[in-house]
């Protein structure tokens, strides 16, 4: 803590300088009088307290907040990676989805053309099943569960 | 001992010495110390209150600006996806889409290496000879056009050689995958990219997509940053605009239609396939067509599509409409028997059947069966011919339809007057000639005939839907009014039936299915008199029992003295509703007439 000093007024009248040698082949300069250490106020105290709490929290705060800023940056960075990524995965997609309309296109028009053994699908070459009523719910017979005999699946021989 | 303890003591007391004389030498504080303590404090101050205020300067009066300066810096819109919605058919399949292209210019006088080397780096990317480019780059000093739709991957290998001197422009094209198979619905757009026939022309305002509007900010390396994405879904303003049509059963009728117009050398030809529910258009085929990627190419005349832009006179596919009318007038009963001597005049005209024969006292269905015209005179007598009229301008005869297709034509019928006081106009009306109608006209009375008397409006479109499935808008049409009564459809739709069965309609018959029909064969007027030329069609409401479809075909001027609506048309026709019937899974009403299809499998 540091020491308060009051000048010595009188001193002040006979050097006006802190050079010791000058203060030597002069008069001896009356000492500064130590001002007594006091009591810090009340109010001091609890502002050194606070401090005393402040400092450690604050230092701890920013250890914490350091990787968590850090994630937050690094997050929204792959985010934007992820969504280049997916911009790119849709733009295949449009374009694979017109590809496979001109192949569906192409398919057919070939098949039409060069009739490959493929017939239109019409009544004569579709199975019309007639349709049944719902069965009514049956319960589940409930087996007695199988019992091992050991003896029973024991080998007959090696 | 006692010495060195005097010395001890004098050492002490030396120390102590010292020490208070160190402690007098602190430094004292000169004269003005205060003045000086309170300049330094004060330049301190000042200072710190300068910087205070400004920042409160920037941060609260300049705050919202300069912010917004420092948002536009790091924030950019998303580039579009599309510049127009895709179209799909009813099952989703893709009738037309954009794609991102680019047009690459170079600017000569900016490039940071020489000619040749540009060329020597441009040259594998757009595929085009090293020699070519350089001359390219030697006839003008800034922006000349290179190459025109490069794809967004070769741009991106463009961007990545980061040259200067070398710009890329977005443009758009427009994909057909169908090629000319829905060209005469969905349309063309031209360079422009705007929609020039069919639905790329009639809803253009609904086809243009919106670009994306909301900013979104981005880092320094160019990636997109989450904050000021809308938490809506990413492709959530992606409409595509949805079709009533199915692909499948339009390659059905085109195919059939390109059969017949092949065999019978005609001129054109089209199908409509209509649910008479609603009116939506299963399918629309008219051909020729033309391949909308290469539009420049085609006729423009094929940019209307004929069965909604041209008018034709129905002849006997009427017939089964004026029967509904004589029916729902009470001028006739469905057991009605009229008297139809062969030849007859009709205000000084000679009016006489299609084959010519007498079919002497007949019922309302045998004169659809034989499709008899004198039958057909005899029963319109009955109705006045006022009451005629108002009956066929209720159902719309010189109207439009009001369909969602462009270009539709309204049909041409006499004036009240000249209908009215002179005999031979209803006469010639009531077997189908002396009026015109557009085909798809011609699908939306017999629909009326299908669905228990209700007109309902033929169109394309169902809707722009989301990517979820959720319809946006849809397009406002005429709704649906009653034009007959459930009774008279119920006897006109028994009496088609029995024209499949035992008529003209004979060769539409599917086995297993029963379908109601009615061939036409009318001859084509042209300068003020009729010509040899024919116009043939065939129309079907199909499944007999309860319709749900109709199926019309009209084939332009076919060759040859075998050219009629039954050997034509009524073919096509057939061919499409199986189609249909594997299309929806319609089951056979009369399962027995099928041939058992495991009687043709040959065990393994």
């Amino acid at each position: 803590m540091p020491t308060a000093v009051r000048p010595n007024l009188r001193a002040k009248s006979v050097s006006r300088t802190a050079n010791p040698s000058s203060r030597v082949s002069t008069a001896m300069p009356v000492p500064l009088q130590l001002v007594p250490t006091q009591q810090p106020s009340r109010k001091l105290a609890l502002l050194l307290k606070l401090r005393k709490v402040s400092t450690p929290t604050a230092v701890m705060l920013t250890l914490v907040i350091l990787p968590i800023y850090g994630w937050s940056v690094s997050t929204q960075l792959s985010w934007g990676k992820r969504y280049q990524h997916l911009e790119q995965l849709r733009r295949e997609e449009r374009h694979y989805q017109t590809q496979t309309e001109t192949l569906k296109h192409d398919l057919t028009q070939n098949a039409i053309q060069n009739s490959a053994g493929l017939v239109p699908q019409g009544p004569s070459n579709n199975l019309f099943l007639p349709e049944m009523p719902s069965r009514p719910n049956v319960p589940v017979a409930t087996t007695p569960p199988v019992q091992f005999n050991p003896a029973a699946s024991a080998p007959l021989a090696y | 001992m006692r010495v060195s303890a005097a010395n001890t003591v004098k050492l002490k007391s030396r120390r102590a010495e010292i020490a208070a004389r160190l402690r007098n030498t602190r430094p004292i504080n000169l004269p003005g110390y205060h003045q000086r303590l309170v300049w330094v404090w004060l330049l301190l101050f000042m200072g710190q209150f300068g910087l205070i205020a400004r920042l409160f300067w920037l941060q609260v009066n300049q705050g919202a600006q300069l912010g917004q300066i420092a948002k536009d810096q790091r924030s950019r819109k998303l580039s579009p996806k599309f510049a127009r919605h895709p179209i799909v058919d009813r099952n989703g399949n893709i009738l037309a889409k954009d794609e991102p292209t680019f047009r690459l210019f170079v600017h000569p006088m900016m490039f940071k290496k020489s000619r040749a080397d540009m060329a020597v780096a441009l040259s594998p990317l757009i595929k085009m000879p090293t020699d070519e480019l350089v001359r390219l780059f030697e006839s003008g000093k800034t922006g000349i056009p290179v190459i025109r739709n490069l794809s967004e991957e070769t741009a991106a290998n463009l961007r990545k050689l980061g040259l200067d001197g070398v710009e890329l422009n977005q443009e758009w094209s427009r994909n057909y995958p169908q090629k000319d198979l829905m060209s005469s619905i969905v349309g063309y757009v031209d360079g422009d990219h705007l929609g020039q026939a069919g639905l790329e022309y009639s809803l253009q305002m609904w086809l243009k997509a919106k670009p994306p509007s909301e900013k979104v900010s981005e880092d320094g390396n160019g990636y997109l940053l989450p904050n000021q994405f809308s938490t809506r879904p990413l492709n959530a303003d992606e409409l595509s605009l949805k079709l009533t049509l199915d692909t499948r059963l339009q390659w059905s009728a085109t195919m059939a239609l390109h059969k017949k117009l092949k065999q019978y050398n005609a001129v054109r030809g089209a199908v409509v396939v209509m649910d008479v529910k609603d009116g939506s258009l299963r399918a629309l085929a008219a051909e020729p067509a033309y391949d909308p990627s290469q539009f420049y190419k085609a006729n423009p005349a094929l940019f209307r599509n004929w069965a909604i832009a041209d008018l034709y006179e129905p002849g006997s596919t009427f017939k089964p409409i004026n029967v509904a009318i004589a029916l729902d007038a009470g001028a006739i009963k469905p057991d009605t028997v009229v008297y139809d001597p062969g030849n007859i005049s009709v205000g000084g005209w000679p009016i006489q059947n299609n084959d010519g024969s007498a079919y002497g006292a007949i019922n309302i269905t045998k004169v659809l069966e034989v499709s008899s015209n004198i039958g057909m005179v005899r029963i319109m007598e009955r109705v006045k011919r006022a009451t005629y009229y108002d009956y066929l301008k209720k159902i719309g005869i010189g109207e439009i339809t009001g369909t969602d297709m462009p270009f539709e034509t309204a049909g041409s019928m006499k004036d009240r007057p000249q209908f009215v006081d002179y005999p031979i106009e209803a006469a010639t009306n009531s077997f189908g000639q002396g009026f015109s109608v557009t085909p798809i006209q011609m699908a939306q009375l017999h629909a009326a005939i299908a669905n228990g008397g209700m007109m309902v409006t033929p169109h394309v479109t169902e809707g722009l839907f989301n990517p979820s499935g959720k319809l946006i808008s849809k397009t406002e049409l005429i709704s649906p009014r009653r034009v007959f009564s459930e009774a008279t459809t119920a006897s006109v739709r028994q009496m088609m039936a029995s024209v499949v069965e035992n008529g003209t309609g004979k060769p539409a018959k599917i086995p297993g299915y029963r379908l109601g029909g009615k061939t036409g064969t009318a001859q084509k007027a042209g300068g003020g008199t009729y010509r040899n030329a024919r116009i043939t069609s065939f129309v079907a409401t199909f499944p007999a029992e309860s319709p749900r479809y109709v199926v019309f075909a009209v084939v332009d001027e076919p060759k040859g003295d075998d050219a009629f609506g039954s050997t034509v048309a009524a073919p096509i026709v057939k061919s499409v509703i199986e189609t249909l019937i594997s299309v929806e899974g319609i089951p056979p009403s009369h399962p027995e007439e099928l041939k058992k299809p495991a009687a043709n499998l040959k065990p393994r």
